[in-house]
C-alpha cells in the first residue's frame, strides 16, 4: 500500500506541477571535443548556481532560470576549461550549439596516449554524474581489445564474472550472482534467449561481436525505467549509433592458436557519414572474425550416490572454428532539434564448425565395460537479427516524448551435417565404435557406502575409487586417472581392428526465441532543473520454442552378407592426438600410449552416407522404446511481459534521488508434452506405446517494484550513495515447463520443468563511497545486501529413472537466501611517478561476498548456489606516448553450483552435508596487450590470451574430486589496426 | 488281454495327447542375480519354485551380456554358432542358428509364435526368427509388457508368447545389482507381481483346461556393482524355472560349474547336469513337437542344449489340467542347501511363525522367530549349520509341521 502511496503522490507532482511554471527561459548546448560527443559531461552556471549533466549524445538543457548573465565553464580532465559568458533573458530560448573542448595536451602531437585517456575519461564521467551505481565501458577500450566478444568487454568491470566456452566469453555474471539474475540488454532491450544448451534468459554472448558495441553501462542498482529481471545488475549495450562526419575504420588482425596450431583473423569495418545539413547520419559497422580454437579435456561421470566410484572416465580433444560474421546498421534522421528518428538493425550469425575425440571407458555400462571411441562433428549456428525503430521528439522544453518498436529473432541449430541442409536428421552427430567387451582390473571391493570390506565379503561392490576416495590407499592420482583393463579374452593391447561400429546418431536441436514487438514508449517531464519526471511503459510480445530429438542409425546385421561388423581399421583413421602438442599436459598426465585411433574426421559424414544402405535408421518418436526419455524435450511458449512506471529525479543542493515503482505484469502459456498411460498398438512396427498429449499451462504473475537511489556529491571529487530497490527474475522456460522431464543425453540427466516456480525477488541495498581523482582514476568501496526469496535451484533427486540409468533432476524455490559482499575499484594513473613509469597505471577491483540458503532436509544454511565469494581483476596499464599495454587477470572463485538432495524413502536424504554437491572450481585468466601506435590512424598490436592456461574445473564435493577439466591453451594473436 | 488294454491305453492317451495343444511360455527376465531373487519377495515366482522344476544354480556359460544371452536362449546354441557377442549384435549368425520359433514354425507352420520385448535390440537386429508378431513396448515399461501378454493370451490359436521384462537390469544398472539394494529387490518384486498377471491371465484362457502348457522363466545373467558382462560368480550364477500344467517338482543344487566358453574353461560333459540357457529353446522345442513328426534333437541343426521338458511336468493322460499350484501348502528349498533355507507358504501368512531346527540327534540348534506379514516366504540363513540332515519344526495355527533338509 505504500507503494501505491507514493505512486500517487508522485503523480499528484506532476499534475500539479503544470501550474507552477514561473519563467520560461532556457539554454541547451551540445559539449563536443574533436572526435565527437562528450557524454555526462557536467555544465556549471556562475559556479554552481546551476548545473547540468549532458546526455549521451553530449546534450545539456537547463531551464527557467533566472535572467541574467551566465558564465558556463565545462571542466573535464584532459581538455582545456571551457568558458563562455551569455546573457539570458525571460522567455529567451538559447541555443549555445555545438561546445568544442579542446584536448590538453600537446594537440600537434597527437597519440594514441591521449587517444585513449580522453575516451577512458569520457566514460568515468559518466560514472560519476550518474544518478546510480555505475560503470560505464567505453568504445575505445572496447578497441583495444579485437578478436572478442561484447561480454570480453564486460570482464574487468568490478564484479563481473564471465563464464567462459572454449576459451571465450559466454554469459556474464555481475557480483558472482547466479547468471540468470543479471540482465543483458542491447539498446535498453533485453535480447530474446536461444542457446544450444542452456534453457535461460540470459544472453549468451558468442554471436556478439564486441566491435559493434559503442559503450556498456553496468548498472548494479536499478531505476524503475529499466526492465527487471536484475537482481544482479543490469547490462546495457550500446550498439554504434551516429557518426560526427566521414568515418571510415579498418581494423584488421591476424593470429595464432597455439594449442590448435592454427592461425585466426579478423577483419572489422565501420563506414557512416553525416549529411551537409547535418540531418542524416547513418553507418555501417561490420565485422568478419575467424578463429580455430582446441581444448583438451577430460570428464568424470560417478556412478552412484552412495560412493564416488567411477561409471565413465571421457578424454575429449575439441577442436573446430568459429567464424561471426555481423552487420549493425544505424540510421538517425533530425527533422528538427525537436525531433528525429532512427533505426538499428543488426544481424548476426556464428557457426562453431566444432569436432570432438572422445575416448571414453565405461566401468559399469548396460552392455558390459567397454573403452568407446566418438567421433563428434556439428556444425552449430546461431543467428541473431533484429533491430527497432525510434522517435524522439522534445515537445518543448519540458516534455520530452520517446517511443521505440524492436524486434528481435534469436535462434539455434544444427547445420548440414551429415547431410545437405534443411534435412530434419541433421544434428550434432555422434559415430561410435566399441572395444570388445572388458575387464577392468583396477576395481576394489568396497562396501555399498565405499568403505574397506572383507575381501570374502560376497555383496561388495567393485568400484575405481581414485585418490582419498579409496579407502584401501592405492587411488589413482585424481588428475592422471589409469584405466586398467583387458579384454574379457585377456587380450591387452587394443588396436584399431578390434574397434567396431556400433552406431551413429545425431542430436537435433532447434530453438528458436522472438520478441515481436517489443513496444516502448517513455515520457519526460521536466519541471524545473532540479525535478524531473519520467513514466513509461514497454511492452513485450515473446514467443519461442525448443525441439530436441535423436536420430539413430545401426548397421542392420540382417541384410544378407551383412553380418560382420565395420571395424575402425576398414577406414581412414587418425590418432586420437598428434603427440606434438601432448595432451592435459599442464596435469601432467601421461596418456601415452593409451590413445586409440578415430576415424578421420574428414570422412565422417561421407562414412554414413556411403555406408547409409547397410544401416537401419531409427527415429525418436512416439513409436521409438525411449520415447519416454526424450518426450518431454520439445515445448513452446508465448509470454506478454509489460512494465509500467513512474519514476523521479530531484537534485537538491549536493543530493540527487531517483526514484520511484515499477510495475511489472507477466503472462506465459507454455505447452509440453508427457505420456498418458492409455495404450494403443502401431500393426505396421509391432510397436506398442503409450499415447503422448500436451500439457498447456498459463501462469501469470505481478510485481510492484520500489526503487530508489540517492548521491550525496561530498566534494567535486566524492561521492556517497545509497540504493534500496526491490527486483525480481523471471524463471526460464526450461524451469517452468510442464510435461514429463527434458532429457540432457550427454549428461545421463534428465530434468523436470516445474511450472509452479515462483519469480524470485529480493530486496537490494547498496551503499557506495566514490573518489575521484580528475582526470587520473577514480577508488570506489560499494557495500551491498540482498535478501533474496524464492531463489531457484537445481536439486538432484535419488530417483535415477530405472528405465534409463538418468538420473533425475528438478527445479525448486528456496525458501530465503541472503547475499552480502563489498566490492572495492580503483582505476589510476601513476603519474607521480617519473618518466616513462608515469605511465603505468592500474584498473583493477574485487568483490568479495557471502551467502546463506536454506535447504530443505539439511541442517545447516549453506552458500547459495550460483553465488561466487571472491572475483577480482587486477590489471596494469601502461600509456605512455606510442605504446599502450595491458596485463589483466581475472579470477573468479570456486563456487557452489548445484545441491545433491538425493533422498530415499525411509532413509531420507542420503547427503547432509556438500560431499556430493557440485562446485564450479576458481578459475584464473591472465590476458596481456600491447599496442604501438605510429599514428592517429594506425597502430599495430600484439595480444597473448589466457596466459596460464588454467584449468576450468568443476568438481563433487571435494576440490580434487574432478567433474569436468578443460584446457583450451594460449593464444597469441598479431593485429593491424586502421583507422582511415 | 492285458497287453491290448495297455495298447488301447495308451492308444487313446496319444489320441489325447495330440488333441490336447502344446503350449509354450518363456518370460525372460533380464538381470536377476540368483542371490537377490532368492531374498525378494516374490510369490509368484516362488509358487512356481515350489511346485515346479528350478535350480538357483544355472551356470553361464557364455558372455554374460544381454545380446549374447538372449541369443542363446532363443537359439538354443551357444554364442560361438549363433554369432552374437555383444549387444550390437554383429557377427550374427540367425541364419544358420535362428531362434527355435523358426524351427518350429518349418516344421509346425501353423503355430502362432508372439513375442513381446521392451529392449528394442533384442528385436531389431533379430532376424530369420518366423515370429507371427514381434511386439516393442517401452524400454522399462512392465505393465505395458503385462497388457501386451494379456491381449495376447486370449487369442485362443496362441502357441507361443515369449514375454521380456528389462526393469531389473535397469534398476541394476542404476543403483546396484545387489541383494543389498533395496531398489534392486523391489524391481525384482514388481516385475514378480508381472509374472503372477500374466500366469493369471494364462490360466483364465478359456480353453486352458485343454490345453497342455510349459512355462519357463530365466534371466540372461546376474551383475556385479552396477554392471555386468564378466565372468564373477554373482554375473554367471544365475537361476532357471520350469513349469506347467502337472509340474514335477524337481530341484537341482549343487550343480557343478561345466565352466564358461568366454572364460575359455567349457567342459561340454559337465554342461549335462547344468540346466542353462541353452536348454529353454531346445525343451520348447521338444515340448512343441512331441507326438508330431518333427525332431527337436534334429542333429543338422547343431544344438547345443538339452531338453528338460520330462523332468519338469507330466503329460495328462487324461487330459484333466489341475491347478499349476497343486500339492503346495509349505515347502522348503533348496534341498539340500549350503547357505540358506526357503520356506514357502502358499497362503501368505499373518501369524508369527517359531520355526525351530533340530540336528538327528534331537539337539535344538536354531530357533528364529519370524513375523510375517502377508508374505509367501521366510528365508533361513543355515550357513553356520555343519553339514549333515536336519529337521525343521514349525507351528503355525497350533499345527506342527515338519520337513527335513540336508546341508552340504
Amino acid at each position: 500500500m505504500p507503494l501505491f502511496k507514493l505512486l500517487f503522490s508522485l503523480l499528484m507532482v506532476f499534475f500539479c506541477s503544470q501550474l507552477v511554471v514561473a519563467q520560461n527561459n532556457s539554454i541547451q548546448g551540445t559539449v563536443k571535443d574533436s572526435r565527437g560527443v562528450i557524454p555526462s559531461a557536467k555544465v556549471i552556471l556562475n559556479d554552481n548556481s546551476y548545473r547540468a549533466i549532458c546526455d549521451l549524445d553530449g546534450n545539456f538543457l537547463l531551464k527557467n532560470m533566472q535572467s541574467g548573465n551566465y558564465t558556463l565553464k565545462i571542466e573535464l580532465t584532459g581538455y582545456n576549461l571551457y568558458e563562455k559568458s551569455f546573457t539570458l533573458n525571460e522567455n529567451m530560448q538559447l541555443n549555445l550549439g555545438e561546445l568544442m573542448l579542446s584536448e590538453l595536451v600537446e594537440i600537434k602531437e597527437v597519440t594514441i596516449t591521449t587517444y585513449s585517456k580522453t575516451s577512458e575519461n569520457k566514460a568515468l564521467y559518466l560514472v560519476k554524474n550518474a544518478p546510480t551505481v555505475l560503470t560505464v565501458v567505453s568504445s575505445d577500450i572496447i578497441a583495444k581489445l579485437p578478436n572478442k566478444n561484447a561480454s570480453d568487454v564486460v570482464a574487468r568491470v568490478p564484479g563481473a564474472s564471465i563464464t567462459r566456452n572454449k576459451g571465450e566469453g559466454s554469459n556474464i555474471s555481475l557480483r558472482g550472482t547466479p547468471l540468470d539474475w543479471t540482465a543483458t540488454f542491447l539498446n535498453g532491450d533485453r535480447l530474446p534467449v536461444a542457446d544450444e544448451e542452456n534453457a535461460t534468459r540470459s544472453f549468451e554472448f558468442e554471436i556478439l561481436p564486441a566491435d559493434m558495441i559503442d559503450y556498456v553501462f553496468v548498472a548494479k542498482s536499478s531505476t524503475p525505467d529499466m526492465e527487471s529481471d536484475q537482481i544482479g545488475g543490469s547490462i546495457n549495450f550500446l550498439s554504434r549509433n551516429t557518426v560526427q562526419g566521414k568515418t571510415f575504420k579498418l581494423n584488421l588482425a591476424g593470429g595464432y592458436n597455439l594449442l590448435a596450431n592454427k592461425p585466426t583473423g579478423t577483419l572489422n569495418f565501420l563506414v557512416g557519414n553525416l549529411s551537409k545539413n547535418k540531418k542524416l547520419s547513418y553507418l555501417l559497422n561490420g565485422s568478419a572474425f575467424s578463429r580455430y580454437y582446441a581444448a583438451d579435456a577430460f570428464k568424470i561421470i560417478y556412478g552412484s550416490n552412495f560412493n564416488h566410484s567411477l561409471n565413465r572416465y571421457e578424454l575429449k580433444k575439441y577442436d573446430g572454428t568459429r567464424t561471426n560474421i555481423s552487420i549493425n546498421t544505424a540510421i538517425q534522421y533530425k527533422f528538427s532539434d525537436k525531433f528525429k528518428i532512427g533505426t538499428h538493425f543488426l544481424y548476426s550469425f556464428m557457426i562453431d564448425d566444432k569436432f570432438q575425440k572422445k575416448q571414453s571407458y565405461n566401468w559399469y555400462e548396460g552392455s558390459g565395460q567397454r573403452i568407446r571411441l566418438q567421433n563428434i562433428h556439428g556444425k552449430l549456428e546461431r543467428q541473431l537479427f533484429g533491430g527497432d525503430i525510434y522517435s524522439e521528439w522534445n515537445i518543448n522544453n519540458s516534455l520530452k516524448l520517446f517511443f521505440k518498436v524492436a524486434s528481435y529473432d534469436n535462434s539455434f541449430q544444427y547445420g548440414n551435417v551429415p547431410f545437405a541442409r534443411k534435412d530434419p536428421r541433421n544434428g550434432y552427430m555422434i559415430t561410435e565404435f566399441i572395444s570388445p567387451l572388458m575387464q577392468f582390473q583396477d576395481q576394489d571391493y568396497v562396501s555399498l557406502y565405499g568403505n574397506q570390506i572383507d575381501p570374502n565379503d560376497p555383496n561388495g561392490f567393485p568400484g575405481k575409487l581414485i585418490g582419498e576416495d579409496n579407502p584401501y590407499g592405492n587411488g589413482d592420482d585424481p588428475n592422471n586417472i589409469q584405466p586398467q583393463y583387458s579384454t574379457i579374452f585377456g587380450a591387452q593391447n587394443l588396436n584399431a581392428s578390434d574397434f567396431e561400429f556400433y552406431q551413429t546418431y545425431t542430436e537435433i536441436n532447434q530453438t528458436r526465441e522472438r520478441d515481436l514487438p517489443v513496444i516502448q514508449s517513455d515520457l519526460d517531464y521536466k519541471l524545473n532543473n532540479q525535478l524531473k519526471f519520467k513514466f513509461g511503459t514497454k511492452v513485450r510480445f515473446k514467443s519461442g520454442s525448443r525441439n530436441i530429438s535423436k536420430y539413430e542409425w545401426f548397421k542392420d546385421y540382417s541384410i544378407p552378407g551383412n553380418n560382420q561388423p565395420f571395424t575402425l581399421d576398414q577406414f581412414s583413421h587418425d590418432p586420437f592426438t598428434s603427440n606434438k602438442n601432448g595432451f592435459l599436459v599442464p596435469l601432467g598426465s601421461n596418456y601415452d600410449g593409451q590413445f586409440f585411433s578415430f576415424l578421420d574426421p574428414g570422412i565422417l559424414s561421407s562414412f554414413l552416407i556411403d555406408s547409409s544402405y547397410l544401416m537401419r535408421e531409427k527415429e525418436m518418436n512416439y513409436l521409438n522404446q525411449e520415447y519416454r526419455q526424450w518426450v518431454g524435450s520439445n515445448y513452446s511458449y508465448k509470454e506478454l511481459q509489460s512494465g509500467t512506471y513512474a519514476m523521479a529525479n530531484y537534485s537538491i543542493g549536493k543530493w540527487n534521488f531517483v526514484g520511484g515503482v515499477r510495475l511489472e505484469y507477466t503472462r506465459f502459456q507454455q505447452i509440453s508434452d508427457t505420456l498418458t498411460d492409455e495404450l494403443a498398438f502401431d500393426t505396421l512396427s509391432g510397436n506398442q506405446y503409450n499415447v503422448p498429449k500436451s500439457v498447456d499451462v498459463t501462469r501469470d504473475y505481478l510485481f510492484l517494484l520500489p526503487s530508489i537511489n540517492a548521491t550525496y556529491n561530498l566534494s567535486e571529487s566524492i561521492n556517497l550513495r545509497a540504493a534500496f530497490c526491490q527486483s525480481m527474475k523471471r524463471p526460464n522456460f526450461e524451469q517452468t515447463k510442464p510435461g514429463f522431464a527434458m532429457i540432457k543425453y550427454n549428461d545421463l540427466v534428465y530434468i523436470f520443468g516445474n511450472p509452479n516456480l515462483k519469480p524470485t525477488y529480493a530486496f537490494n541495498y547498496d551503499l557506495a563511497f566514490e573518489y575521484f581523482w580528475p582526470g587520473k582514476g577514480m577508488f570506489s568501496v560499494v557495500g551491498f545486501y540482498k535478501d533474496v526469496y524464492n531463489h531457484i535451484f537445481t536439486v538432484t533427486t535419488a530417483d535415477i529413472d530405472p528405465a534409463s540409468g538418468i538420473m533425475v533432476k528438478k527445479y525448486e524455490n528456496a525458501s530465503n537466501a541472503a547475499v552480502f559482499g563489498a566490492e572495492v575499484t580503483i582505476i589510476r594513473k601513476f603519474d607521480f611517478l617519473p618518466g616513462f613509469l608515469s605511465g603505468f597505471g592500474t584498473n583493477s577491483n574485487i568483490t568479495i561476498s557471502d551467502s546463506r540458503m536454506g535447504i530443505p532436509g539439511r541442517p545447516t544454511k549453506q552458500k547459495m548456489t550460483e553465488q561466487t565469494p571472491l572475483i577480482y581483476n587486477l590489471g596494469l596499464v601502461y600509456e605512455y606516448k606510442k605504446w599502450n599495454a595491458r596485463l589483466a587477470l581475472n579470477y573468479i572463485g570456486k563456487h557452489l553450483k548445484e545441491v545433491n538432495l538425493a533422498s530415499i524413502v525411509g532413509i531420507g536424504l542420503l547427503h547432509v552435508d556438500d560431499d556430493f554437491d557440485t562446485y564450479t572450481y576458481k578459475s584464473f585468466n591472465l590476458d596481456f596487450q600491447i599496442s604501438y601506435a605510429w599514428n592517429k590512424n594506425g597502430s599495430i598490436y600484439f595480444e597473448g590470451m589466457n596466459l596460464l592456461n588454467a584449468a576450468q574445473r568443476t568438481y563433487v564435493g571435494k576440490e580434487w574430486r574432478h567433474l569436468r577439466t578443460e584446457y583450451y591453451g594460449r593464444r597469441f594473436q598479431l593485429g593491424l589496426r586502421l583507422d582511415l | 488281454m492285458k497287453k491290448i488294454t495297455t495298447i488301447v491305453s495308451l492308444l487313446l492317451i496319444a489320441n489325447l495327447w495330440a488333441s490336447q495343444p502344446r503350449k509354450v511360455l518363456i518370460i525372460g527376465i533380464d538381470g536377476v542375480r540368483t542371490d537377490a531373487l532368492q531374498q525378494a519377495n516374490t510369490p509368484n515366482l516362488d509358487a512356481l519354485i515350489a511346485s515346479g522344476f528350478y535350480t538357483y544354480e544355472s551356470w553361464h556359460q557364455g558372455i554374460t551380456v544381454s545380446g549374447p544371452s538372449w541369443s542363446t536362449i532363443m537359439t538354443g546354441v551357444d554364442y560361438n554358432k549363433h554369432g552374437v557377442t555383444s549387444n550390437s549384435y554383429s557377427g550374427s549368425n540367425y541364419n544358420t542358428y535362428p531362434y527355435f520359433t523358426k524351427r518350429a514354425k518349418d516344421c509346425l507352420p501353423d503355430l502362432y509364435q508372439v513375442q513381446i520385448v521392451q529392449w528394442a535390440p533384442m528385436s531389431d537386429n533379430v532376424y530369420n526368427d518366423a515370429w507371427d508378431q514381434k511386439i516393442k513396448v517401452c524400454d522399462g515399461c512392465g505393465a505395458n509388457s503385462v497388457s501386451a501378454a494379456q491381449t495376447q493370451l486370449q487369442n485362443p490359436n496362441l502357441d507361443v508368447l515369449f514375454v521380456y521384462f528389462d526393469e531389473c537390469d535397469l534398476t541394476g544398472h542404476s543403483t546396484g545389482f545387489s541383494p543389498l539394494n533395496p531398489a534392486y529387490i523391489n524391481a525384482i518384486q514388481t516385475v514378480d507381481g508381472h509374472v503372477g498377471s500374466i500366469i493369471n491371465s494364462l490360466q483364465s484362457r478359456p480353453n486352458f483346461v485343454a490345453e497342455d502348457w510349459i512355462i519357463l522363466i530365466t534371466t540372461d545373467h546376474g551383475g556385479i556393482g552396477t554392471g555386468h558382462g564378466g565372468n564373477t560368480n554373482t554375473e554367471r550364477k544365475i537361476w532357471w524355472i520350469g513349469s506347467g500344467n502337472n509340474p514335477v517338482s524337481n530341484q537341482f543344487t549343487n550343480v557343478v560349474d561345466p565352466g564358461s566358453l568366454a572364460i575359455g574353461n567349457f567342459n561340454p560333459a559337465l554342461a549335462e547336469g547344468n540346466p542353462s540357457q541353452d536348454d529353454i529353446a531346445v525343451t520348447a522345442l521338444d515340448h512343441l513337437f512331441r507326438g508330431t513328426q518333427c525332431d527337436p534333437f534334429n542333429p543338422a541343426w547343431n544344438l547345443d542344449g538339452q531338453s528338460w521338458l520330462d523332468s519338469l511336468h507330466v503329460e495328462n493322460p487324461l487330459g484333466i489340467s489341475e491347478n499349476i499350484m497343486k500339492d503346495a501348502t509349505i515347502k522348503i528349498y533348496p534341498n539340500p542347501t549350503s547357505d540358506f533355507l526357503t520356506v514357502w507358504f502358499e497362503n501368505p501368512l499373518n501369524t508369527e511363525v517359531y520355526p525351530t531346527i533340530y540336528d538327528q540327534l534331537g539337539n535344538q540348534v536354531l530357533d528364529i522367530k519370524f513375523i510375517s506379514v502377508n508374505q509367501n516366504k521366510m528365508n533361513i540363513d543355515i550357513s553356520k549349520l555343519a553339514k549333515g540332515s536336519y529337521y525343521l519344526n514349525m507351528n503355525i495355527d497350533n499345527e506342527t509341521v515338519t520337513r527335513t533338509f540336508v546341508v552340504e
